[in-house]
């Protein structure tokens, strides 16, 4: 009996720590984003890196290089992934997803570019700090092995029925979009960037 | 309370931590396109 209780004793300190673990899992993964964000930012060394890459002339690339966005305010290089609105889901939880029924940057229009706030899965809040972009700022995109600066003209909040972000635009123009505010699907946070110049 | 009954009432508990943990890792995600 007493091998009994010693037994179930051992079996309940192993279960405890496997609650705590699970548990903590749930609590603390929405916030490694931002602590990854504070980390990265804890000297200025990644932010100045990604402003050359935004500053420099394009490289002649020796070979294709993948569609990516470079944004210094987000601390963020991500790829930009291309997928039918019936893959939807599944191009999303890989990273950004330009949306097919809008442009593209290297033919002007209006390019619409998606990505999720928060996932659990990786990778996790690709546009977790969209919020970080302000009016003026000036970010990259690579594409078809083009170099496409833009800046910032717009940040607003519009409920998710709001489809004109998606419109058709005469002049070129790059709109980014999330959720907002941050862990929650209530609306959308959009951020218009007008086109600065090609290479 | 006997460690029987603690490890009964562990053993459930975990398996609501297994059960969030799964629901948040697949399920948590903000629908983005459901417009």
């Amino acid at each position: 009996m007493k091998l009994l209780t010693s037994s179930f004793k051992k079996a309940n300190d192993i279960l405890l720590v496997l609650i705590i673990a699970l548990n903590l899992y749930v609590i603390v993964t929405p916030y490694v984003p931002a602590l990854s964000y504070h980390w990265q930012n804890r000297n200025d060394h990644k932010r100045q890196a990604l402003i050359r890459i935004v500053k420099a002339p394009a490289p002649v690339p020796a070979k294709p290089q993948p569609n990516h966005i470079v944004i210094p305010a987000m601390l963020l290089d991500a790829p930009i992934y291309e997928g039918s609105v019936t893959d939807q889901f599944k191009t999303l939880d890989k990273g950004i997803w330009r949306w097919p029924g809008g442009s593209t940057p290297d033919k002007g229009g209006n390019t619409v570019l998606l990505a999720h706030r928060f996932t659990y899965t990786n990778p996790r809040g690709t546009f977790y700090y969209l919020n970080k972009l302000t009016v003026g700022q000036e970010f990259a995109v690579f594409y078809n092995n083009r170099k496409l600066t833009y800046q910032v003209s717009s940040v607003s909040e519009v409920p998710p029925t709001d489809v004109d972000i998606q419109a058709p635009s005469d002049k070129p123009e790059l709109t980014l979009y999330t959720c907002t505010p941050l862990w929650l699907p209530h609306d959308r946070l959009v951020v218009v960037a007008d086109l600065e110049g090609k290479l | 309370m006997s460690e029987r009954v603690k490890f009964g009432l562990l053993l459930l508990l975990l398996i609501f931590s297994l059960l969030l943990a799964w629901h948040v890792n697949a399920g948590f995600k903000d629908v983005l396109v459901g417009r």
